[in-house]
């Protein structure tokens, strides 16, 4: 009995060790795919290592992307972004989930219909949008769509990590004389910050790998971001894509290493928040 | 060298086409253009006398500072185009020093997207690339976003311009752009492959087949095609139909669609299918893009890519499995087709564009001058393509041997076309792209496809 | 404490933001688009009004409808297969005694990397010649199974969908997790007293008390599967021969290649549509359950 389940264990823990190995794949692969030249990756050597390791193409690639104003351009949209839509979500799921108006129901949904907008369709509205209010070529055109495309979901996520929280404290606290403000900042903020976690690795993930709004809202050198670099280097007819490789690996080396950081702040948010779903 | 310009010439002559010829039907376009003109008045409206007085206005105003952006798809190490427009701005500031130029580019899909969408919401740039030419560049021209540049350009500039080679850049008799670089297409064959298999590289159909199968038996793929990406294999019936049909067919074709419902055409069909059917492609065409033909190409997977010269920088990469192993001829005749051997596809131009609005036009029209010029020679020198300039006592020592090969080819050509996407309607250009896979899938029958073909709207060009 | 929380000033300072830039992003272009969706326009000149021209010939455009088709057959795998193998991880995972933590993280790992990069990496697996998958069907001996994946018509949707499953495969799993994890140890202890298996605990326990975190992975998969379209349009570009084609694939080629600006957004609008109509009948369909329960 007792080495029958040893042997169901080990085997089951083959299985989930087979399935993470496929799921880091895409990794090494990639580490492989950027340090080969064009003759190798078409050429049939796709999952092996380089047989030249080219690592010129990093430098190429630091060289052609212009990798280091980029990268600083892209950290700051990214993070700007992430602040703004903190703040914005946090303080509108607050008043969703525990103020008490007419609305509320409609305001949320009003939200959450932003998550079913495909970006190509707006793209031309949005561009005149962002014209008129003269947001084009500064570092809103790109924050304010990425905030108002992380939104619904970033509420979504505060709402249903609020629900989970114990109206307790701030009965409590509001008996202790705090008003709205504080119970929020005070009281609220410092108890959400496993879900502020989590808002920020979602909305990292689709700022920073965003293309389309970079690309079209963006003409000048000093406000692109890393993306918009590595596709500059997709010519016209050659490319040599193990330069990309480079590209892609510089700029998904950050995404791991925030998401490593943040993983384990995601997962209690997301256990705690879950509790309604 | 002189024979090649004028070989060009006529080339771009005939590609060029004939814009002017369709002209007078445009009623449609004329009438937004109108609405343009008025508002910008500075740009379209003065009358010939009026314009050396305006000239004369801002050359007094010549101190102030102008800046003048331009947007590109040049922008990768491996287009040879980047580096001339990059210098061109640092050069062209230092030539004057009161204008600034701005450059921003992405290349294909994204800057298809960028530029339609800019343009819709009146934020385009001063200067813009359009591909070259044709059915990409009219809509935009028909909606009045482009300025004619008739009255700005100087008598110098026109006579450097290779003779002939204005008129691809013509719409309704008026000057749009300047020429720059062009592009034809050849067979280019794997040298190294052929003589293994013991194969001939094909002048005729029946060597090509006869290759096909000598490259089968020896375990060569003998063609690559790209038809994911559709063109690619648009290029092929576009040459094939030039040896079946004859240039001047599918001129007369494009003006008259029904024409293509005739013989030419459905033997051009049938051919392709001839050499579907004798294994000569890629058993994963459907899904090969064209990164991956070239590529494949250029890592010795395939013996023979049918493709304009724009792909010389790949097969002749240090890294390339094909360097130094790779020569390009003309496609080979049919014995029964009405077309000749030099009858080539290709030729046009593409070329930068400004914007109607544009609060400069002159200064604008004088970096585009400069630029084509520079594109022209200094982007022929480096391989980037074919001149539309007068190269007299250029340098040629730093052309690769494919390009000079390509050149000498050119010279050969008695009748050139375009690649149809850039003469048939953007809607068009898809129904035909799709019915050539459709035909290489064996899913129409040649018949079917010439029926189809001739349901297209008229050309605009022809 | 319910005069503080009915404060009109603290509400309008909190959600008037969030509300101001969803509307000005979001809620003015839908509605700039659904303006266009009424024209014949080619996106540059100037348009002319059609009204629900564009619609009505939609209805009736067998492209438009096999796209359709395309995408429900997505929204189907998405529901019925990628949903429960990340359910059935996330059951396992919240469960085995070690690794957990390394395997709850590295199972995300694909989410976070970008489309660019996992579109190149299948295209090599599915490609035809030298592909992974070929080659390791090769080394099965089972060289009658290669093909050409992504090239034909028979195989090429599926292998188009598969990427786009396997990628958030491990997105649905972390919520589902953490919601797995939230339910309190002492009623697994209770089931456990009363003698159930571990099967059992799952039908009769986890997933009956999960229902409002499934709730939310079916919004999202529902949602995110009918606008998919990064994956397949760097794989298949939606061919061969529009086998692989979704309505967004669809709508951008009308408006950026065909130079269909109003017909593309009638596409759009409509996929807006067909969102927001699936949501309230999933609500509708949660709702119900709920009430049977």
């Amino acid at each position: 009995m007792r080495t029958m389940k040893h042997i169901k264990s080990g085997a089951l823990h083959i299985c989930l060790l087979a399935i993470a190995v496929i799921q880091v794949f895409p990794l090494f692969w990639l580490l492989g795919f950027s340090l080969k030249d064009n003759n190798e990756i078409f050429g049939g050597n796709i999952a092996g290592l380089p047989q030249n390791w080219r690592f010129s193409n990093y430098a190429s690639a630091f060289n052609q992307a212009n990798v280091l104003q980029y990268l600083l351009n892209s950290i700051l949209v990214t993070a700007a972004t992430i602040l703004i839509t903190i703040v914005l979500a946090a303080t509108a799921a607050y008043a969703i989930q525990r103020m008490i108006w007419k609305g509320r129901n409609i305001a949320m949904k009003g939200i959450l219909v932003g998550m079913m907008v495909p970006i190509h369709a707006v793209l031309l509205p949005l561009f005149i949008v962002l014209s008129k209010i003269k947001l084009l070529n500064t570092y809103w055109a790109l924050i304010i769509p990425y905030v108002a495309f992380g939104l619904p979901l970033a509420v979504y996520l505060f709402s249903s990590f609020m629900v989970s929280i114990p109206r307790e404290m701030e009965e409590a606290a509001a008996i202790d004389g705090c008003n709205i403000y504080k119970l929020f900042f005070r009281v609220m903020l410092p108890l959400i910050r496993p879900a502020i976690a989590t808002v920020s690795i979602f909305t990292f993930i689709s700022s920073w790998n965003e293309l389309m709004f970079a690309v079209t809202f963006i003409n000048k050198q000093e406000y692109k971001t890393l993306t918009v670099g590595i596709m500059s280097m997709v010519g016209a007819y050659t490319t040599k894509w193990g330069e990309i490789g480079a590209g892609l690996m510089i700029a998904t080396v950050p995404t791991v290493a925030i998401y490593l950081l943040l993983s384990d702040q995601v997962q209690n948010s997301l256990v705690a928040g879950a509790v309604k779903g | 060298m002189k024979n090649r310009m004028k070989k060009l010439v006529v080339l771009l002559a005939a590609t060029s086409m004939v814009v002017q010829l369709a002209g007078c039907g445009g009623g449609t376009g004329s009438a937004p253009a109108d609405e343009a003109k008025a508002d910008t008045p500075a740009a379209t409206q003065e009358t010939e006398a009026e314009a050396p007085a305006k000239a004369d206005d801002t050359a007094a105003a010549s101190e102030e500072e102008i800046t003048i952006t331009i947007w590109h798809q040049s922008v990768a190490d491996t287009d040879p185009v980047k580096k001339i427009i990059e210098e061109s701005v640092t050069e062209y500031h230092e030539l004057h020093p009161n204008v600034t130029i701005e450059q921003d580019g992405v290349t294909g899909e994204q800057y298809k997207t960028k530029i339609k969408t800019a343009f819709a919401a009146g934020e385009a740039p001063d200067i813009s690339y359009m591909f070259s030419g044709g059915s990409f560049v009219k809509p935009y021209i028909d909606a009045g976003y482009l300025l004619p540049i008739d009255d700005y350009l100087s008598p110098d500039t026109k006579s450097k311009v290779l003779p002939g080679t204005l008129d691809g850049c013509t719409f309704d008799g008026k000057v749009y752009t300047l020429p720059t670089i062009t592009f034809l297409a050849n067979l280019y064959c794997n040298t190294e492959m052929f003589d293994a298999a013991g194969a001939k590289i094909p002048t005729n159909w029946d060597e090509l087949l006869d290759a096909v199968e000598k490259l089968n038996a020896a375990g060569y793929t003998p063609i690559l095609m790209g038809e994911k990406d559709r063109w690619p294999g648009m290029y092929w019936y576009d040459i094939i139909s030039a040896r079946t049909a004859s240039n001047a067919a599918i001129m007369e074709a494009f003006g008259d669609p029904a024409k293509f419902n005739s013989e030419g055409f459905i033997m051009g069909a049938q051919k392709l299918q001839e050499l579907v059917k004798a294994n000569a492609f890629n058993d994963n065409m459907m899904s090969m893009s064209y990164d991956e033909m070239i590529e494949g190409f250029a890592a010795g997977q395939g013996a023979m890519v049918f493709q304009a010269n724009w792909v010389h920088p790949a097969f002749q990469a240090d890294t390339a499995a094909t360097k130094g192993k790779v020569t390009c001829v003309p496609f080979p005749v049919i014995a029964d087709g009405a077309g000749s051997i030099t009858e080539f596809s290709g030729g046009s131009s593409d070329g930068y564009y400004i914007n109607a609005n544009c609060e400069h036009p002159k200064e604008a029209v004088e970096y585009l001058e400069y630029l084509s010029e520079k594109i022209g020679i200094v982007g022929y020198q480096q391989g980037a393509g074919l001149p539309c300039w007068d190269t007299t006592g250029v340098d040629t020592s730093s052309l690769t041997p494919l390009d000079t090969e390509s050149a000498a080819l050119m010279e050969t050509g008695t009748s050139y076309i375009s690649w149809w996407d850039n003469i048939l309607s953007a809607e068009d250009s898809e129904t035909y792209k799709d019915l050539v896979a459709q035909v290489m899938a064996l899913k129409i029958t040649p018949e079917e496809f010439a029926e189809q073909m001739s349901k297209l709207q008229p050309s605009e060009f022809y | 404490m319910k005069k503080i929380l009915s404060n009109k000033k603290a509400i309008t300072l909190f959600v008037c933001p969030t509300i101001l830039i969803m509307l000005v992003i979001v809620v003015v272009p839908i509605f700039i688009s659904a303006y266009y969706s009424m024209l014949d326009w080619d996106g540059l000149g100037k348009g002319t009004f059609v009204g629900l021209r564009n619609y009505m010939e939609l209805a009736g455009d067998e492209r438009f409808v096999n796209s359709i088709k395309n995408s429900l057959l997505y929204v189907f795998f998405s529901l019925f297969i990628q949903l429960p193998i990340s359910l059935l991880l996330a059951i396992v995972v919240a469960n085995v005694k070690r690794g957990e933590k390394f395997y709850r993280t590295t199972y995300f790992i694909p989410v976070i990397i970008s489309g660019v990069v996992i579109g190149q990496l299948w295209q090599k697996i599915y490609n035809g010649d030298y592909g992974l998958l070929n080659a390791l069907l090769g080394s099965l001996h089972l060289e009658h199974l290669q093909q050409d994946w992504l090239g034909q018509e028979s195989t090429a949707l599926i292998a188009a969908f598969i990427p786009n499953l396997w990628q958030y495969v491990g997105y649905h799993m972390l919520i589902m997790y953490a919601g797995i994890k939230s339910i309190s140890p002492e009623i697994y202890e209770a089931a456990t007293i009363d003698g159930a298996n571990s099967r059992q605990i799952a039908f009769k326990v986890t997933i009956p008390l999960l229902k409002p975190v499934l709730e939310v992975c079916v919004t999202f998969s529902l949602i995110g599967a009918l606008k998919i379209f990064d994956l397949i349009y760097v794989l298949t570009g939606g061919g061969p021969f529009f086998t692989t084609e979704v309505p967004t694939i669809y709508m951008y080629k009308t408006i950026f290649d065909s130079f269909h600006y109003g017909y593309g957004s009638a596409i759009s609008i409509f996929i807006i549509l067909e969102c927001f109509v699936f949501t309230m009948l999933l609500k509708l369909f949660f709702r119900n359950k709920e009430e049977q329960v």
